[in-house]
């Protein structure tokens, strides 16, 4: 997931909102891999709601992946 | 049959969610009806199908479209988004619009709502399901108005027409119930019951109070807003009518699912209750004399009129609603018209407090809720005279749940223009009737209808059972100058008309039977005070010095520059107290330091370099907050955060308005004065800004004093002594706080009495200790133009009266024609006494 947003050093911050959606902020637009996202298992549909600003709808709770992501994004 | 199909276009793009999995149970369990949801990947609601929007939920989430075949179709966009009230959300459509299939009708910030609401998800559900056979979703992604959401087949089509159906259908009510659920019948159970209804075929409603629902419709149960303990009762049409009173009456008895045991037991009507005379009350020995409450001073002998209210009558029924549309919007126009007019009547006469009332009453009538209510009621056959009525008192009833004298007063002022509008729907016409020449008017109350529609140059007095001091006909009395009773005895409403009477504003009583010789007397008095007012008026402009050598400066109250100029005719040495509030009120910023130094200089130039200038600080409160300004809501205004504890928290403020005061310093002798002290420690913090701000400046020779109005500055008076150059005491304020009575109270403001020993005692031990530090002490409030109190005054030790305009020659008068010596005497008499009562009594033999 954290490749097809564009790498870790792309990604600068990520949580869990509105139940079922991780809210990402970007660097850069571009390196959004829209496709390959939503093809990913948990993802229902990807949002572009402001420049920078990506929401993937999970078909589930967001939290724990929020947890997840942010923890491999510190390392 | 016919069979007819309702295709729905996705409103917004994004993945279906089928509605029980949507994380909310009203939604998930089908309370409001069979639907589908939405988790949306674009950022504005289209309109699925073309129809009217029937309902859009002032916090702007959620809207339902009416189609053309009369399917509710409600969106509702994200989950607990009603709490972000409206943030977010922006409409583009209104109630009423009918609109096309895709047709954008909400635009919302998905980023925003993601951050501050509990879900996205929108759901799209169809409140009256009664209506459709089958329904048919979608699965999968959409994209919004390209695909079809859900395809609906409608059943056999319902009658839309009301009630008034002719034909083989029983109709049946129920009794009367009363709602126990504790918060009413908001979602949960306007669900249930809906629920309920939609399993019986009959057309079923919901009553209130003459207001109608359909029981299967959620979203019209949940608009009718009944609340706990309000009587509710089923109507019901149709083959199984019966049946569904009954059940639905044991439903809606039992809660409609809610624990409705620990509600509170509904009250029961109101019991009359009888009124009681206060043990208080003053009985008038005298069967001739009746007592009021001294409203506006002054004596006035004339003829009673009777001002009576008409009582207004009408059909509650009406056969022909555009007709009676059409004459209530006619009334309206013709109200504003005449509104108008008087507005500027008054404005023309200078009388701008009453101009304001009629430019408020002409808002009123342009108040849409109001209206709109009233054609509602008209469009269910009521006469516009009755839905004018009920429209205006349903506000009315709204308004009196608050607890509040500004709102209190807009009650008023509903009452008077429902009366204006029905006056005029029934045709009468309130021409002014012929007065007698001194009439003194006696009403019950008097609204600015009323008064406006008098002939001034008749009326001498007024006289009413109702109000006090601080009423709507006092104020107006006073602003005309002439005496007023207020409270008065209810059986003065049955006087003959042009009964001469006696009216004593200064005693507070109502003479119904003086004798020939008393009215001659009462003729004497009033002429000598003629003269003794134009006496003193010549003298104005001479110092007032007590008749063994002891000068008192004599100074005014003033609210802006023409005041100031005022002043200075009726022979004030200075100003007492600058009320600054004018800077800051009625204006939408905070006036800034270069505006407030101009006035401060231009009321300063007035007067002259040599004279006193005492501007009191900002002293406005919770009760009278201003826009720029925004004060959380305070149980006890009175007691909050008020006068300088509203510079000492917003300290800009305060700098701003020091600075300009210091800036006009020269101009002449500008002294600054804070309000509403009751600690030292607030006293030292103020202080230390304004000396901050003169060394800025680099001003000096300011004085800086303090207000006793609280009870706590008067009795540790010695301590601010030693950081104030003076006291300046508000009595009506520090009455209100000695006795702990609201002025303007109706039942006790005629107890707040600054004549009360209480009261006096407190201004002695503020002499006392101002002493001891050789500080000056003097009066502001109204005691100081009061001249039964004014010796009293002096006589404890105060140098300095600060009076309202008018007054002042008749004060500097009296201060020369009484000695300290006596002044001395009289006080230690007064200080002596137990009460108001026995305090006037003693003043009143001298």
């Amino acid at each position: 997931m954290i490749s097809q947003l564009g790498g870790k050093s792309n990604i600068n911050s990520v949580m869990a909102c509105a139940t079922n959606r991780l809210r990402f902020t970007l660097e850069q637009d571009e390196e959004l891999d829209v496709q390959a996202l939503t093809k990913l298992p948990c993802v229902n549909a990807v949002m572009q709601p402001q420049t920078k600003v990506v929401h993937l709808l999970l078909n589930e709770d967001a939290s724990p992946w929020a947890a997840k992501l942010i923890a491999q994004l510190d390392n | 049959m016919s069979e007819q199909r309702l295709e729905l276009k996705a409103p917004v793009s994004g993945v279906v969610i089928p509605l029980d999995q949507v994380p909310d149970p009203v939604f998930a369990q089908k309370m409001v009806g069979e639907g589908i949801s939405i988790d949306p990947t674009s950022e504005h609601l289209l309109a699925p199908c073309n129809g009217k929007v029937i309902q859009m939920h002032p916090a702007k989430h959620a809207i339902t479209i009416e189609s053309e075949q009369g399917i509710e179709v409600l969106m509702h966009i994200g989950l607990d988004t009603v709490m972000l009230k409206g943030d977010g959300f922006s409409p583009l459509v209104s109630e009423g619009e009918t609109v096309e299939q895709g047709q954008p009708l909400i635009d919302f910030d998905a980023d925003k709502i993601a951050l501050s609401a509990r879900s996205l998800m929108t759901e799209i559900v169809i409140t009256n399901g009664d209506q459709v056979s089958r329904y048919q979703f979608t699965s999968g992604n959409v994209v919004a108005n390209r695909d079809t959401l859900m395809t609906l087949e409608l059943g056999a089509p319902a009658d839309t027409d009301e009630i008034d159906q002719e034909g083989l259908t029983k109709e049946c009510a129920s009794d009367w119930i009363s709602i126990p659920n504790p918060t009413g019948i908001h979602a949960r159970p306007a669900a249930a019951l809906a629920a309920e209804a939609k399993m019986f075929q009959s057309r079923i409603k919901l009553e209130r109070d003459g207001q109608f629902a359909d029981a299967k419709s959620v979203v019209a149960l949940m608009g009718l807003n009944v609340k706990l303990a309000e009587k509710v009762r089923i109507v019901a049409k149709g083959r199984d009518a019966d049946e569904a009173v009954d059940a639905l009456t044991v439903a809606i008895c039992d809660g409609l699912g809610e624990d409705v045991s620990t509600a509170v037991a509904p009250t029961v009507q109101p019991v009359e209750v009888e009124e009681e005379v206060s043990l208080l009350a003053k009985v008038s020995a005298d069967p001739n004399i009746l007592l009021g409450i001294a409203a506006s001073p002054g004596i006035a002998i004339g003829k009673v009129h009777q001002l009576e209210h008409q009582q207004l009558s009408y059909d509650e029924l009406a056969a022909d609603a555009n007709a009676e549309r059409t004459s209530l919007t006619d009334a309206i126009e013709h109200a504003k018209a005449d509104l108008k007019s008087l507005q500027a009547k008054l404005q023309s006469e200078g009388n701008q407090t009453n101009a304001e009332i009629f430019a408020a009453h002409q808002e009123l009538l342009e108040d849409p809720a109001i209206f709109q209510q009233a054609k509602k009621l008209i469009k269910e056959g009521k006469s516009a005279p009755f839905a004018w009525n009920k429209a205006v008192h349903e506000q009315i009833k709204v308004l009196r749940a608050v607890d509040s004298d500004v709102i209190a007063g807009r009650v008023a002022d509903l009452e008077d223009v429902c009366t204006r509008i029905l006056k005029l729907l029934l045709g009468i016409d309130d021409a002014a009737t012929a007065l007698a020449e001194q009439t003194i008017i006696v009403a019950e109350d008097l609204t600015p209808s009323d008064t406006a529609n008098l002939d001034r140059s008749k009326v001498i007095g007024f006289v009413t059972t109702l109000g006090g001091a601080t009423s709507h006909a006092a104020i107006l009395a006073r602003s005309m100058n002439l005496p007023a009773l207020a409270g008065v005895d209810p059986q003065v409403l049955a006087l003959e008309e042009g009964l001469q009477v006696v009216l004593d504003g200064d005693a507070g009583t109502l003479n119904i039977a003086a004798s020939d010789e008393e009215i001659a007397q009462l003729r004497q008095k009033q002429q000598q005070q003629v003269a003794r007012a134009e006496q003193a008026q010549q003298k104005a402009h001479e110092p007032a010095v007590t008749s063994d050598g002891v000068a008192i400066e004599v100074v005014a109250n003033i609210g802006n520059v023409k005041d100031a100029i005022e002043a200075c005719k009726f022979g004030a040495e200075g100003v007492g107290l600058l009320r600054s509030e004018f800077l800051y009120l009625d204006q939408a910023t905070e006036p800034n330091e270069d505006q407030q130094a101009q006035v401060y200089t231009e009321i300063a130039d007035a007067l002259g370099a040599d004279k006193p200038l005492i501007v009191r600080t900002l002293d406005v409160g919770g009760d009278k907050p201003l826009p720029y300004l925004p004060m959380p809501s305070e149980e006890n205004p009175f007691l909050g955060e008020r006068g300088i504890r509203i510079g000492l928290n917003r300290p800009s403020i305060l700098k701003r308005q020091v600075r300009a005061i210091l800036r006009a310093h020269g101009h002449a002798k500008l002294k600054i004065m804070f309000p509403m002290i009751a600690t030292l420690p607030e006293l030292k913090a103020a202080k230390q800004l304004v000396q901050q701000e003169a060394e800025d400046l680099g001003v000096s020779g300011v004085e800086i004093g303090i207000m006793v109005e609280v009870p706590s500055t008067a009795v540790l008076s010695e301590h601010f002594a030693a950081e104030a150059d003076f006291f300046s005491v508000g009595t009506n304020d520090l009455t209100q706080y000695a006795l702990a009575m609201d002025r303007g109270h109706p039942k006790l403001g005629w107890q707040v009495d600054a004549l009360d020993p209480a009261v006096l005692r407190l201004i002695k031990l503020t002499v006392d200790g101002a002493k001891k530090h050789g500080k000056w002490v003097g009066v502001c409030g109204g005691a100081a133009s009061d001249l039964l109190a004014v010796p009293v005054l002096i006589g404890l030790g105060v140098t300095e009266l600060s009076c309202s305009v008018p007054a002042i020659p008749e004060v500097k008068e009296l201060v020369r024609s009484s000695s300290l010596a006596q002044c001395q005497a009289l006080a230690e008499q007064v200080l002596q006494q137990p009460d108001a009562e026995s305090v006037r009594a003693l003043l009143q033999k001298i």
